[in-house]
């Protein structure tokens, strides 16, 4: 379980949360909804996360998940408030803290996922969400993580304009676009007793999918919702690129144009009549609008992602291959000696 | 003006004509149309006169009744009887009266016409007069209008003073008329000319004054009196005119040329309006009947005891020839004249100089007949102008002694000359012979192609390329180089797409065959062509032909040799339309022959360019294609149908796409399967996988049925290494009738293509499945492509050498030992993400280049890899804000390069497993 902080990263954080505590039940019934419904590659299931705050932590302790809309006229927001009112008569903690999210290879970062949890945010202040891979769980390490928006973030959400310039007013850059809160989950003791139990009654081949040796469809998996993502912000480089190219182009045109005025009017007060009256020069020239650049953020950002992650697993998956390599060592040396002895005659 | 001047002219030109000589002529001209009571009464040419009159003064009689009873609607009928009876006897009145125009008549009309008015200025009268008569009288007053209009000046002469004698008149017009006698065959035509204006002027003028009666009259003197001077207007300008043509005719040879080019184009817009005028005239009234007529019974020759001699003749048939091209002119009657002038010649035996020089004049003649440029020629005109030209070429080589050409100056114009004891002739017989073929060509083109009607034109290219041979030997006789070698183009052109079976027997048995094979004759004439052109544009297409004939006939080598010789393939953009569809033709052609050699590359090549814009149609000017994006404008689609080739030189299109998809299938399918992963592939050819793409799309595939489907098909089944599958898409029967057995030799094809589809079968097996073998055993491959060992064996060591497969032949074994080397998938695709993370440091860079104006750091920012550790180093002082970047740069690497060691390690496991 590596949940790593990254609140390092960003000094001046919130702190009205620094911890999230998942009950075992919230997290089974994530794990199960999500391997119902989303484990293929389009669709997410998502869900609402109930609990209630207690200092900086947040006690999330149930949950009920969305139905996957298939009508149109489906109304998300009365079918959450019934939902609650609902486990609230059956006294159910009925506050709602947040929501949650499956994924897939950790592409979850996107323009809306932010605009959503912005909103929850804004409505209800202690807002976290937790994303959830069912992929990695079925490889035998459980993905679940908590993030929430940076204050940054949020109030660049609030300015509503994501030019370069605001951007840098918010000191904003893509690492702190969002921030990973930390996950504790909590079960009672009853719970935790049953769980030493049943470790117990797990048979030995059980487990073995940790060692699971094959790389090469994770990291393939990775690599090309990379190259999508790099793909994706050349695209964006590009367009700013000509955008740049315009504004330069505009500007020496203008100069000119200012130029030409100036002269002109130096040449009529010289003949002595009236000088031309002033114009706006911004008229003339249409400012040209600026491409928005909250999208090569977030896209900046799930590249970052998707390299921690890749990092993550390939630190993981070296230490399962010198591990396995010694295993192997003492019973396969001989055999390598030949082997190498034959190799050598083939080529 | 009298509009009868043109006629009266006529007949004073020819001055003495008398009556036997009018008995003669329509004997001399048997095509004259003149139905045979008007002959008979020709012949009795008094009693004509007098019958016509009388007729004539019948219909005045009962008009006049009419005009008491106020009966109108009878006077109409008897009105258009009178016109009617009035064209009839206009033949005679122009002879007899010397066109003046009869009292009694003009007086008939005048009176009819102040009937009229009064009656239409009662408007009480009017509205009692019945609903029949009251339509009657409006149609009538119109018609009268109408026809009184021809008819201005008599009337306007009668209404001066009705009184006069009709002698006063005669006289005056007589004096007139000498004026005009010196423009001689010109009369008609300013005249007609002048006629139409005034017809097209007043009308509008008249109209709106009319039903103020008495003012009406005012406005007839009015527009009468314009009418005089404006048609005399015309009359001075056309003697201009004349005059500037007998300058032309008597002009400089040098410049003759240019000048009937201009005056090609002069008459090409002449004869525009001229049928402009023809269509006004249909619409127009009765007059204008009369008036054709009349020009119609215009031709007359030499009066029977004339002395007839060269002098004569030539006078006359310049006199034939000043007409030419005017608006009046009768083109057909132009001919037959010419005809007969040619008879007269010959029976009085003036030489054969004169013969030459007025079959000549027939000849352009016939070809002035049409009026349109683009228009095709009549069959039986086209019939005639074959004739000609062949009779008159026979005649040319049956003489030595006639010399005939552009250089021949005016004043010897054929005529004999004594010192040099030669008929000099002007005129180009190979300007008209080539003439003659474009008519050709566009008679093919106006046929239905699919239509016996196109099959029986072009049986008379066998007369075309007799008349173009016998050409070729008088012009040889001449030995003007620069002749010679347009009418080589000419033989050329009309042989270079023939095939000559011939040839091929002769390549591939070494049997000698006697004859010339049309491949020598090619090679004689382009070779003369070559060595003596002088001008630029005969030389290409000489060069194309016989590049486009080799190909033909199999001259692989030949052909493409003289193709690289050439370099027209760098020049060919700069030369006109219908030699870039020569080389577009040419270059399919080779395209063509290499594919039946053998040489898919090669044909793949030529092929490219035609087939990848999907306009084959259109480059190869094999019909007009539709266009989406903008119309063409009528002009542009004239142009482009000028430049269609006609059918019988067509290439099949479906055999140049089928040939450019199979050989592009058999290229591209290695070719996909060696570079799966690469992001950096290419398509070879677009429209080959646009087709494949189609294909695709498709849920579900049936069997094949078109031709591209076929491939298609084949194509599949080759990328699956299954050789024989491909084989029989693109082998079997419906193949075979649609595209191979178009080829002369196609069993050969057939086998060179099934060879071909094995090796490349091969080849796409051994790219796509190598990586699963560790070694592989050249017998079980020859026998699974059905491939002799030998090649099985080349192919893979071509493929070792050109480094596309890893591997090496183990001999000893007979068998391939792969090696392994090729990147996994997995390193291919950070291959690839090192490439895009390449562009994208690229363009940051350019960013913070603007960013930092100009004269930041102008040193290396192309080519930035961000392997480039120290020039990172270099930079980072420089820049302050490009902080992230680089540290991402820095990382990406770093984490590509973990990824690498990584995937190397894991190939040691994998293989280490393996071999556990």
């Amino acid at each position: 379980m590596a949940n790593r902080n990254r609140r390092t990263n960003v000094p001046d954080v919130d702190n009205t949360i620094d911890l999230v505590q998942v009950d075992g039940l919230v997290v089974a019934k994530i794990i199960k909804h999500c391997h119902e419904e989303g484990s293929s590659a389009v669709d997410v299931a998502q869900g609402v996360l109930l609990g209630l705050v207690a200092d900086t932590r947040l006690e999330v302790t149930n949950c009920f998940p969305f139905p996957k809309n298939l009508d149109e006229n489906f109304d998300e927001e009365d079918y959450q408030m019934e939902m609650m009112r609902h486990l609230r008569k059956v006294n159910v903690d009925h506050l709602h803290v947040g929501w949650y999210q499956s994924t897939q290879q950790g592409a979850f970062l996107s323009t809306q996922f932010l605009e959503s949890q912005f909103t929850y945010q804004t409505s209800i202040e202690e807002s976290v969400v937790l994303i959830y891979d069912p992929l990695k769980t079925k490889r035998g390490f459980l993905h679940l993580k908590a993030y929430r928006l940076t204050p940054q973030a949020v109030a660049l959400y609030k300015d509503n304009d994501f030019g370069a310039d605001n951007i840098k007013t918010h000191h904003l850059s893509f690492e702190s676009l969002y921030q990973e809160i930390r996950l504790v989950i909590h079960n009672s003791h009853l719970v935790n007793a049953l769980l030493c139990e049943l470790s117990e009654m797990v048979p030995s081949y059980e487990g073995s999918q940790y060692l699971d040796l094959g790389t090469a469809s994770v990291l393939e998996k990775h690599l090309r919702s990379l190259t999508d993502n790099v793909d994706e912000l050349l695209q964006d480089t590009n367009k700013f690129n000509i955008y740049q190219r315009q504004v330069v182009k505009q500007q020496q045109e203008k100069q000119k144009y200012v130029q030409k005025r100036n002269l002109e009017n130096t040449a009529r007060q010289a003949r002595g009549e009236a000088a031309l009256p002033e114009e706006d020069v911004t008229k003339v020239f249409k400012p040209i609008p600026v491409p928005p650049r909250l999208e090569p953020m977030v896209l900046s950002a799930q590249i970052a992602a998707h390299c921690q992650q890749v990092s993550l697993f390939c630190s993981q998956a070296l230490g399962k291959l010198f591990l396995s390599e010694a295993l192997q060592q003492p019973q396969s040396s001989q055999q390598q000696t030949v082997l190498k002895g034959s190799s050598k005659t083939t080529q | 003006m009298s509009r009868f001047f043109g006629t009266a002219s006529d007949s004073d030109t020819e001055s003495d004509v008398s009556e036997e000589e009018v008995q003669q002529r329509p004997t001399a001209v048997p095509t004259y149309t003149f139905s045979d009571d008007e002959e008979e009464q020709k012949r009795i040419v008094r009693s004509a006169k007098e019958k016509r009159f009388e007729e004539l003064k019948e219909i005045i009689r009962l008009i006049k009744n009419y005009k008491k009873n106020k009966d109108l609607s009878k006077m109409l009928s008897s009105f258009e009887d009178l016109t009617k009876a009035y064209q009839k006897a206009l033949p005679v009145i122009t002879k007899e009266e010397k066109g003046v125009t009869p009292r009694f008549f003009v007086q008939c009309l005048v009176e009819v016409e102040t009937f009229l008015n009064e009656l239409w200025e009662d408007r009480d009268g009017r509205k009692n007069l019945s609903k029949n008569n009251s339509k009657s009288l409006s149609t009538l007053r119109q018609k009268m209008r109408k026809y009184v209009k021809d008819f201005e000046s008599d009337v306007a002469k009668f209404k001066e003073n009705p009184g006069e004698e009709e002698e006063d008149e005669e006289a005056e017009e007589k004096s007139e008329d000498g004026s005009d006698e010196e423009s001689g065959a010109e009369g008609p035509a300013a005249f007609r000319k002048s006629e139409s204006e005034t017809r097209h002027k007043p009308a509008p003028k008249v109209k709106p004054i009319a039903p103020e009666g008495d003012e009406s009259d005012d406005s007839y003197w009015d527009s009468d009196g314009e009418d005089e001077t404006s048609s005399s207007d015309d009359d001075s300008k056309y003697a201009n005119l004349k005059e500037k043509f007998l300058k032309v005719a008597g002009g400089d040879e040098d410049k003759k040329k240019e000048k009937k080019d201009r005056k090609d184009k002069e008459k090409a817009q002449r004869r525009k309006d001229r049928e402009e005028e023809e269509e006004l005239e249909m619409e127009g009234g009765d007059g204008w009947q009369v008036q054709g007529k009349a020009t119609q019974a215009k031709p007359k020759m030499f009066a029977k005891d004339a002395d007839i001699n060269t002098g004569v003749v030539l006078k006359k048939l310049f006199e034939i020839l000043a007409a030419r091209g005017k608006k009046g002119t009768d083109r057909r009657e132009q001919v037959e004249m010419l005809h007969e002038l040619y008879t007269v010649a010959e029976a009085n035996n003036l030489g054969v100089g004169i013969a030459v020089k007025v079959k000549f004049t027939i000849i352009s003649a016939i070809f002035d007949y049409n009026p349109k440029i683009c228009d095709a020629m009549k069959p039986e005109h086209w019939e005639k102008l074959l004739q000609c030209i062949a009779e008159l070429l026979t005649l040319l080589n049956s003489r030595t002694d006639i010399v005939m050409g552009e250089h021949v100056s005016a004043e010897y114009d054929a005529e004999e000359d004594p010192t040099r004891r030669f008929f000099s002739v002007r005129g180009c017989m190979l300007t008209t012979v080539e003439r003659m073929d474009e008519e050709f060509v566009k008679i093919l083109k106006e046929c239905d192609a699919h239509s016996n009607e196109y099959v029986e034109r072009l049986k008379d290219e066998t007369r075309v390329t007799a008349i173009i041979d016998s050409l070729q030997s008088y012009i040889e006789r001449q030995s003007l180089p620069a002749e010679l070698c347009r009418l080589y183009m000419r033989k050329i052109e009309h042989m270079y797409y023939k095939f000559d079976p011939n040839t091929i027997k002769l390549l591939n048995d070494e049997t000698k065959i006697e004859k010339d094979t049309t491949l020598t004759v090619m090679d004689r004439l382009c070779r003369y062509i070559y060595v003596n052109d002088k001008e630029e544009r005969i030389r290409p297409r000489a060069m194309l032909c016989h590049i486009y004939h080799h190909a033909l006939h199999d001259e692989w080598y030949k052909a493409r040799d003289l193709m690289l010789m050439s370099h027209l393939q760098e020049t060919v953009h700069l030369l006109d339309p219908s030699t870039q569809i020569l080389y577009n033709r040419t270059m399919v052609q080779l395209g063509l022959c290499a594919f039946r050699h053998g040489h898919i590359k090669e044909a793949h090549h030529a092929l490219l360019d035609i087939q990848s814009s999907g306009r084959a149609k259109e480059l190869l000017a094999q019909g007009l294609l539709l266009q989406r994006q903008h119309e063409r404008t009528s002009e542009q689609e004239k142009i482009e149908k000028q430049r269609q080739m006609p059918f019988h030189m067509h290439i099949n299109l479906e055999l140049l796409e089928c040939v450019y998809l199979v050989s592009a299938m058999l290229i591209e399918i290695p070719y996909m399967a060696a570079h799966e992963s690469d992001a950096r592939r290419r398509m070879i050819s677009k429209s080959f996988h646009h087709q494949l793409k189609v294909s695709e799309r498709q849920a579900v595939t049936g069997p094949p049925e078109s031709m591209r489907e076929h491939v298609v098909a084949a194509s599949k089944a080759m990328r699956n290494g299954l050789w024989k599958q491909a084989h029989n898409f693109i082998i079997n029967e419906k193949m075979n009738a649609k595209v191979w057995d178009l080829f002369y030799q196609a069993d050969r094809v057939r086998t060179m293509l099934v060879r071909k589809i094995q090796e490349e079968s091969l080849r796409t097996y051994l790219f796509t499945h190598s990586s699963v073998y560790d070694s592989l055993s050249m017998a079980t491959l020859s026998k699974m492509f059905e491939l002799e060992q030998p090649t099985v064996h080349a192919i893979i060591s071509k493929m070792v050498m050109n480094e596309e497969l890893m591997a090496s032949l183990d001999e000893p074994t007979q068998s391939v030992v792969m090696h392994r080397t090729e990147p996994s998938r997995l390193q291919s695709m950070s291959l690839q993400l090192a490439d895009k993370l390449a562009n994208l440091v690229d363009n940051n860079e350019r960013i913070l280049k603007i960013r930092q104006g100009p004269f930041g750091f102008s040193r290396g920012n192309q080519n930035v890899r961000f392997g480039d550790r120290p020039q990172y180093g270099n930079r980072q002082g420089q820049q302050g804000g490009g902080g992230n970047w680089q540290r991402r740069g820095g990382d990406n690497r770093d984490n590509h390069r973990g990824g690498d060691n990584r995937d190397n390690r894991d190939n040691r496991d994998n293989r280490d497993r393996h071999n556990n």
